[in-house]
């Protein structure tokens, strides 16, 4: 299997990283109109949620951030070994860890986005 | 004896302490510092003591040579701690009066100096290196495989612009330093390595080759070029001045390029 795909997937998150890192940190300190402290106030951040933007650029990071810490750490698992099994059980593991933190973020954005609590 | 007669009437200026692990796995003798004192001349090679050794202390040693100019790549060890060709290392240059000779690492080794290059070439003859031409039925062809009689093609034109896109890894010539400097290397046995991959790119770049898919397959993989962690340590150790380091990046543009549909 050509591997270029993962990795180019693997940059790409990279840069949305940033990109959504930058929006989530300027929308809690100068861009907020309460400031700096006011905008980490915990019933500013919830209110923040109710903004549909907002919580897409969240969702944004959770499955960038997802996708590019659990590839990574892919990589890293599979120097170690170099048989097929490794290969598949590392890979099917952390697929499903993966899928686990995304579905588990999601949930919570929704629960707080959408008032369900 | 022509040699010890030169080494005779050679002026002995000073003595150096040549440090040689020696080994025979085969054999089960383990590994073992031989030590053996060599007058040294001006410009006196790291080959050249080891010619000495053989000549005139120690039949038994074994070491790989063979053009003795740093074109064939035969005579890659490990002179304290630096991976050098010994024809082109003058013994003065590298410090000190006593040197440590070791065979190159990431290899196994045969007897003393000498390590087996199998792997190494099997590695590099994965990558398909040579030009591939296709056929008009579609297969591929080696380029000094055509048969004669047929119709001779036309020639394969090439701008000096062309040429510099390849040439500098045109230049390896498969000593072996590269791939025992690699830390990868040493810990992943499936990776390919810096000298294959960087004469994959070799190969890609240059505008006669045709084949577009073939050595991309199996270059772009976990083990392939995606392995590299551009430590560099490659590019540092080869005495050539090929940069296989770069070689690897320009794979991964090229792989992902085509992947992407935005090159051939």
């Amino acid at each position: 299997m050509r591997f270029s795909p993962v990795m180019l997937l693997h940059y790409v998150t990279a840069i949305l990283i940033l990109a959504f890192g930058a929006v989530h940190l300027a929308t809690h300190s100068f861009l907020d109109p309460a400031g700096y402290s006011g905008g980490i106030a915990y019933f500013t951040v919830i209110s923040h949620f109710w903004n549909p933007l907002y919580a897409a650029t969240l969702e944004g990071i959770l499955v960038t951030v997802a996708y590019h810490g659990f590839n990574g750490v892919r990589n890293i698992l599979l120097e170690f070994r170099q048989d097929r099994s490794w290969n598949r059980a590392v890979t099917v593991l952390l697929l499903l860890f993966g899928t686990v933190v995304i579905v588990y973020g999601t949930r919570t954005i929704l629960i707080v986005s959408l008032g369900w609590r | 004896m022509e040699v010890e007669e030169d080494w005779m009437t050679e002026e002995k200026k000073e003595e150096i302490t040549l440090k040689i692990v020696r080994s025979t796995p085969s054999k089960n003798i383990k590994p073992k510092v031989a030590t053996y004192t060599v007058p040294v001349t001006k410009g006196m090679t790291v080959l050249d003591a080891l010619q000495y050794i053989k000549a005139n202390v120690d039949h038994s040693l074994a070491f790989r040579y063979s053009c003795r100019m740093g074109n064939c790549g035969s005579c890659a060890v490990i002179a304290n701690n630096k991976p050098i060709l010994a024809c082109q290392t003058q013994i003065m240059n590298l410090g000190g009066r006593e040197i440590e000779l070791r065979p190159l690492e990431n290899f196994p080794v045969i007897r003393d100096l000498v390590t087996s290059f199998n792997e190494f070439h099997s590695k590099h003859r994965q990558v398909k290196p040579y030009i591939i031409t296709v056929t008009q039925n579609g297969g591929e062809e080696k380029e000094n495989e055509k048969e004669e009689g047929k119709t001779a093609k036309p020639e394969h034109l090439q701008s000096p612009e062309d040429l510099e896109r390849y040439i500098q890894f045109a230049h390896c010539i498969k000593c072996g330093l590269c791939f025992h400097a690699c830390p990868i290397t040493s810990t992943n046995i499936s990776f390919l390595g810096p000298q294959a991959l960087a004469q994959a790119y070799r190969y890609l770049a240059d505008n006669r080759d045709q084949d577009d898919h073939l050595r991309l397959e199996i270059v772009d993989t976990k083990n392939g070029c995606w392995s590299c962690h551009l430590i560099g340590e490659c590019s540092y150790a080869c005495p050539k001045g090929v940069d296989p380091a770069l070689g690897i990046q320009l794979l991964r543009r090229k792989a992902t390029a085509q992947k992407l549909g935005v090159t051939k």
